[in-house]
């Protein structure tokens, strides 16, 4: 239940976190596809008086001779690709170490104000004379066992 | 062993990502990298019963040269003040444990775990005053004490109830 419970805050985080990630890079490399297809529509455009030469011009076609790749990623923009996909990768293990990170300690902090708590109302219960201590006594141990059973809900077994 | 996963936590998370966490300091990291040596260095002396080695070590945190404050560092030193107090205690060395749950719990003025823990200590003190009170005759200033030591009991499991419903969301109740 508990491992579910991460594993699912986890994911969202490391979506959250790629999502997030995916914008920044994205704006940074364009300059060089930005360029290159900035680069291709120019060589698709015929200059005044030039001679038209061969498939490359013609309209909606692919400006790259046929046989090779048809994707338009040169060996920078491969590297820059290439780049981009680690920084999102990197991130996204960033996202996912945090957030399992952040359940650990919520459990961690939990069980440690537990253990307190524990020794809180045992000294509470020890001390209790009169009818009104016997009753925070009482309603101490009430919470306890909520607590307790929150705990050991969302996080199993503490070791003390 | 608990601890070192909240100095673990504290450290992951001033190194992975400087937006989610606001503790990149190389100050702050030293600070709490230190800390959380120093704390094993006492778990070791206290594993091995030398009460006065471990005091000494988490002396030492105390004494180190403190960075900025950041929630972090009060929540260390709230932390140290604390199980400085409750070794202080075992010790019977009442007033200077009870000199370090003030000097703690001015760190740790919000309803946290650090402050619970630190009231929970305070209770434990007073408890051991009241007694050697009770035992030296001092029977209305006994009862003075015990009564206070159920006020920051009460306290300290008001605010660790709170601390465990805001960590863990309203889940497993009822």
């Amino acid at each position: 239940m508990n491992t579910r419970r991460l594993l699912i805050l986890a994911l969202l985080t490391a979506f959250a976190v790629a999502c997030g990630a995916g914008q920044q890079p994205a704006a940074a490399p364009p300059s060089a596809t930005q360029s290159e297809a900035h680069d291709a529509a120019a060589a698709r455009q015929p200059a005044p008086g030039a001679t038209t030469p061969t498939a490359t011009t013609t309209p909606g076609a692919s400006p790259f001779p046929s046989g090779l790749p048809t994707s338009p990623l040169t060996p920078t923009s491969r590297f820059v690709e290439r780049e981009r996909i680690v920084q999102e990768l990197t991130l996204l293990q960033k996202g996912l170490d945090l957030s399992l990170n952040a359940g650990v300690r919520q459990c961690d902090l939990a069980c440690r104000a537990l253990t307190s708590m524990e020794k809180a109302v045992e000294k509470l219960c020890r001390m209790a004379q009169d009818d009104a201590e016997q009753k925070q006594c009482d309603d101490a141990r009430g919470r306890l066992r909520d607590a307790t059973t929150r705990v050991k809900t969302e996080c199993g077994e503490c070791a003390h | 062993m608990s601890r070192w996963f909240v100095f673990a936590w504290l450290l992951l998370a001033g190194c992975s990502n400087p937006q989610i966490s606001d503790v990149p300091s190389t100050e702050v990291m030293s600070f709490l990298s230190a800390t959380q040596a120093l704390h094993r260095q006492a778990d070791i002396h206290e594993n091995a019963n030398r009460q006065g080695d471990a005091l000494a070590a988490l002396e030492r945190i105390i004494a180190l040269p403190q960075p900025r404050a950041t929630p972090e560092i009060h929540e260390v030193l709230a932390d140290t003040h604390a199980r400085i107090a409750e070794t202080l205690l075992k010790q019977g060395k009442l007033d200077k444990a009870i000199d370090h749950v003030r000097k703690g719990l001015a760190h740790a003025q919000s309803p946290t775990f650090f402050r619970g823990h630190l009231l929970e200590v305070e209770g434990a003190i007073l408890e051991a005053e009241s007694k050697n009170l009770r035992a030296a005759g001092k029977e209305s200033e006994a009862d003075e004490k015990r009564k206070a030591a159920l006020a920051r009991l009460n306290e300290a499991v008001a605010i660790h109830e709170s601390v465990i419903r805001h960590q863990l969301g309203d889940a497993g109740t009822k």
